[in-house]
């Protein structure tokens, strides 16, 4: 049983499909990512994961237990957290109170604050700038906010929206240390990337997304040797 | 209604903007406080514009009705309790009981209302992705609906005024008595207010609130039942304005009229917007500055009618100076 299953998953926007039928799953201890151009459909397709937007038709199992009808603020409580792309930062919540929304859901007090010191661990910038408000936060640092504040929902399944984005190159390879090392804590990633160099590199496998559907499915590796992905995503001619 | 926004029409006074300075000042104190008592009234109702609109950028104008069907809970409550047009005949603890009983009442009259309105007349548009127009012209309508409901299958006429308590003086500030009445409304308001904002501050639902104001879709990522929270919102002000309702009747005995929220609700609505609308301490803030404003006009202009006008010439510029409003605003997404 796969941690996640999409099955023959289309999503409309009004009369506009925007996902024709994807496909896939994502085993438990996996980093997955999804690659593609603008527009592709790779937020549409966390959106759906996380429930944001419901597919016109197929079904998304998690654990073996389908949620298509999952309300979406329910789907944390199931092990489902997606940091959003565009951070989605509360700009007038401190960081600490930011990463509280992580664990609104939760009651297990002692848990929570456990999960402060680990996320407080991977980010020690976070811990410094504890009673900031989130808006006046950098955008390096908002993005480190909101990984951080999806992992305070302890889920077992990561969703990341473009977690480089706008990011220098020192932050995107710390980005990048970082998810490696969540991975190795246990957590499941599904990653989205406009960075499909690194994403290649730091991922167990990787699909490549065209206008909503499909068009590659492979080990990182694979891919990153692929001379259509190299010409495509890569910058390499 | 339009009377009170047109006033020379009716004076036909030609010197109709002269300043009675020396009637003010002579006047300040007593003008001061009960400003204040009324401002504490605005600022309970104005709470409730305030987190409606925080949460849903909406102006919910159809809170004015909210507040008059709570205020119809606290008279018919005090009058099924023996209370009339004379001062009840009761110890100090019974008063407080009974007035304690019709705040209740208020309370849950109010609230049932705001949360009706909600469930009935905006959440099929949310449903709907309606645009923002349709909202406002929806609660508009709303407004109007209350209003013409209580006044076809109830009555156009205001109900018969109730006195709760004779307003005995409680201490000399330098020459101006402050009464147990006017003490009493101050307190309570301020209390509660206080108390909104701490649970607004430090509660579960008062982060859910905050969170649905700042971000919606990241809220409901974060788990929050933004459906829940809307609703926890309308019913948060729904009760305010019940308590704000028992303090209104127990200054404007008469006051409880169909119509009767619509002028109380224009002001609470310029004291959220000039406290910085979303704002909660904004909404006290603004609440007394209006309460005040319009209590100095009669004196300095010689009629009550000009009190509307100068709150909103006051309103007016205060917004062309600061558009956010004297606090800005906190609770919503507009905040940096
Ligand atoms: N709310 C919406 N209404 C209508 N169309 C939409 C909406 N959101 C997205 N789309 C369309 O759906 C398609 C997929 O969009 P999506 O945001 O999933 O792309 P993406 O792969 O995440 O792109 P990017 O790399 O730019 O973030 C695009 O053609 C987009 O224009
Ligand atoms: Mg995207």
């Amino acid at each position: 049983m796969s941690l996640l299953e999409l099955n023959d998953v289309s999503v409309h926007y009004g009369r506009i499909q925007a996902l024709h039928g994807l496909t896939f799953t994502v085993e438990e201890g996996e980093v997955v990512s999804l690659i593609g151009a603008n527009g592709a459909g790779k937020t549409t397709t966390m959106k759906t994961i996380s429930g944001l937007l419901s597919p016109s038709s197929g079904n998304i199992t998690f654990q073996g237990e389908d949620i298509t009808k999952v309300k979406p603020h329910l789907r944390p409580g199931l092990g489902i957290c997606q940091a959003p792309e565009g951070r989605g930062v509360f700009p007038g919540m401190t960081v600490r109170e930011n990463l509280g929304m992580g664990a609104f859901g939760r009651k297990d007090k002692a848990g929570i604050d456990e999960d402060y010191d680990r996320v407080f661990e991977l980010f020690p910038r976070l811990k410094e700038r504890e009673n900031q408000l989130g808006g006046t936060m950098s955008g390096g640092e908002q993005q480190m906010v909101a990984i951080a504040r999806a992992l305070m929902a302890r889920p077992k399944l990561l969703l990341l929206d473009e977690p480089s984005m706008g990011l220098a190159p020192q932050y995107i390879r710390q980005i990048f240390k970082i998810i490696k090392e969540i991975n190795a804590q246990g957590t499941t990633i599904l990653l989205v990337e406009q960075n499909a160099n690194q994403a290649l590199s730091r991922s167990h496998r990787a699909f490549v997304l065209e206008t909503g559907s499909i068009t590659r499915a492979g080990t990182g590796r694979e891919l990153k040797a692929d001379p259509a992905i190299k010409e495509a995503y890569l910058g390499v001619a | 209604m339009l009377s009170a926004l047109l006033p020379m029409a009716e004076s036909g006074s030609t010197q109709w903007l002269s300043f009675d300075w020396n009637a003010l000042i002579s006047n300040l104190g007593p003008a001061t406080i009960d400003g204040l008592t009324f401002g504490a009234i605005y600022a309970l109702v104005a709470l409730g514009y305030t987190l409606v609109y925080g949460v849903l950028n909406l102006i919910n104008f159809a809170h004015s009705e909210v507040f008059i069907v709570g205020a119809y809970g606290v008279i018919f409550t005090l009058s099924a309790l023996g209370f009339n047009g004379s001062p009840p005949n009761l110890g100090i603890g019974p008063i407080i009981l009974n007035l304690l009983l019709a705040m209740i009442v208020g309370m849950i009259a109010s609230c049932t209302t705001a949360v009706a309105v909600e469930r009935l007349a905006y959440k099929p548009l949310r449903k709907r992705n309606a645009p923002r127009l349709v909202f406002l012209i929806t609660a508009i309508g709303v407004s109007f609906v209350i209003q013409y409901a209580i006044f076809a299958f109830h009555s156009k006429n205001a109900e018969p005024a109730v006195t709760m308590f004779t307003p005995k003086p409680i201490f000399d500030l330098g020459g101006t008595i402050i009464d147990s009445q006017q003490l009493t409304i101050i307190i309570a308001a301020v209390v509660m207010m206080i108390a909104v904002d701490r649970f607004i501050a430090k509660s579960k639902t008062g982060r859910g609130i905050r969170a649905v104001a700042q971000d919606p879709a990241t809220s409901t990522l974060m788990g929050v039942n933004s459906e829940r929270i809307i609703l926890a919102t309308f019913a948060i002000g729904g009760l305010l304005a019940g308590a704000a309702a028992l303090f209104y009747v127990m200054k404007v005995p008469s006051g409880v009229i169909y119509n009767g929220g619509f002028l109380l609700g224009l002001q609470a609505f310029a004291a959220a917007v000039l406290g910085g609308i979303g704002n909660i301490r904004g909404a006290l803030v603004g609440g007394l500055v209006i309460g005040v404003i319009s209590n100095y006009a009669p004196f300095l202009l010689g009629d009550s009618n000009w009190s509307q006008v100068v709150v909103f010439a006051v309103l007016v510029l205060v917004l062309v100076v600061r558009p956010q409003g004297l606090l800005g605003q906190t609770l919503g997404r507009s905040k940096a």
